[in-house]
């Protein structure tokens, strides 16, 4: 299975991924790949299902 | 592709598609109704977060100078240079914080959060154990999305607050992209390698988890302040 395979079936949405992300996914290890999809759903869990994001972009720190 | 892009170029592909969840994450910290009170709780996060920065930095400057790989020289000045911008800035916290209308002393005297002692805690760990390059996925993480001078402008509208309150995010907002500039610079010309990326890769997703931790708890903490 390609790595861009296993995020797909993680639930990571690829169809925004630029080609360059998509060299840079198939580059990952597997355990870099299960590692990114779990920081992925975490994220997704923590901004729930709230429209909102941080004025004008970026993280706070 | 790997003939036409840099360690830097790869490294921000792979964490733009996490900067939007995180960004959405944290914009949850400040939709409730006591905005006031969850910029104090912000700041409070803020200040055990940015009072370990600069040992952070001596440690991965302290590292650097025992290493003598063909990185170790740039990363030494690399973090010479940020130790400098990066001294006082604790300071801004403690003042932005006065502003608001909080007791700087309860800045030093609370424990910090257990999810920023993991969010920073692990930063040891990689450049301790593994090595000091480790730091600049951290710190990509930080400077590549710095927040906006207009989260300053809004949070000031809503609370009610003056603009001296803002000095943290101002002031991060104007010298980050500074930042970013000089870090994308070193990644994309130091001699960097495979096994380096790899560990760049690794703290950068580490610490997209550990903020994402730290949001969390602030979420939770602002929505409990909401209830009734």
């Amino acid at each position: 299975m390609t790595g861009l395979s296993r995020l797909a079936e993680l639930g990571f949405d690829l169809e925004l991924a630029t080609p360059e992300q998509r060299a840079v996914l198939q580059s990952l290890s597997q355990e870099e790949i299960e590692l990114l999809a779990d920081v992925k759903s975490r994220l997704e869990e923590a901004a729930g299902d709230v429209e909102g994001h941080m004025d004008g972009g970026g993280f706070c720190w | 592709m790997a003939g036409r892009t840099t360690t830097g170029t790869r490294l921000r592909a792979l964490l733009d598609l996490l900067a939007p969840g995180l960004a959405r994450a944290s914009g949850r910290m400040f939709c409730g109704d006591r905005v006031r009170e969850a910029y104090l709780s912000w700041l409070e996060v803020s200040y055990s977060m940015t009072r370990a920065t600069v040992p952070l930095l001596r440690a991965a400057l302290q590292e650097s100078e025992r290493r003598t790989d063909p990185v170790a020289p740039a990363l030494a000045s690399y973090y010479t240079a940020q130790i400098k911008d990066e001294s006082g800035h604790s300071s801004w916290v403690m003042s932005d914080y006065a502003a608001a209308g909080g007791t700087p002393r309860n800045l030093r005297e609370r424990l910090a959060a257990p999810a920023v002692a993991r969010l920073v805690g692990a930063q040891y760990y990689w450049l301790r154990h593994e090595h000091p390059i480790a730091l600049l996925g951290h710190m990509a993480v930080l400077e590549w999305y710095p927040p906006a001078g207009e989260l300053a402008r809004s949070l000031a509208g809503r609370t009610g607050l003056p603009g001296t309150a803002f000095r943290t995010i101002t002031g991060h907002a104007l010298l980050d992209a500074h930042h970013g500039d000089r870090l994308a610079r070193l990644l994309d010309t130091g001699p960097i390698s495979r096994r380096q990326e790899s560990l760049l890769t690794r703290s950068a997703l580490t610490s997209v988890h550990g903020l994402g931790d730290v949001v969390r708890e602030l979420v939770a903490r602002a929505e409990r302040s909401d209830r009734p």
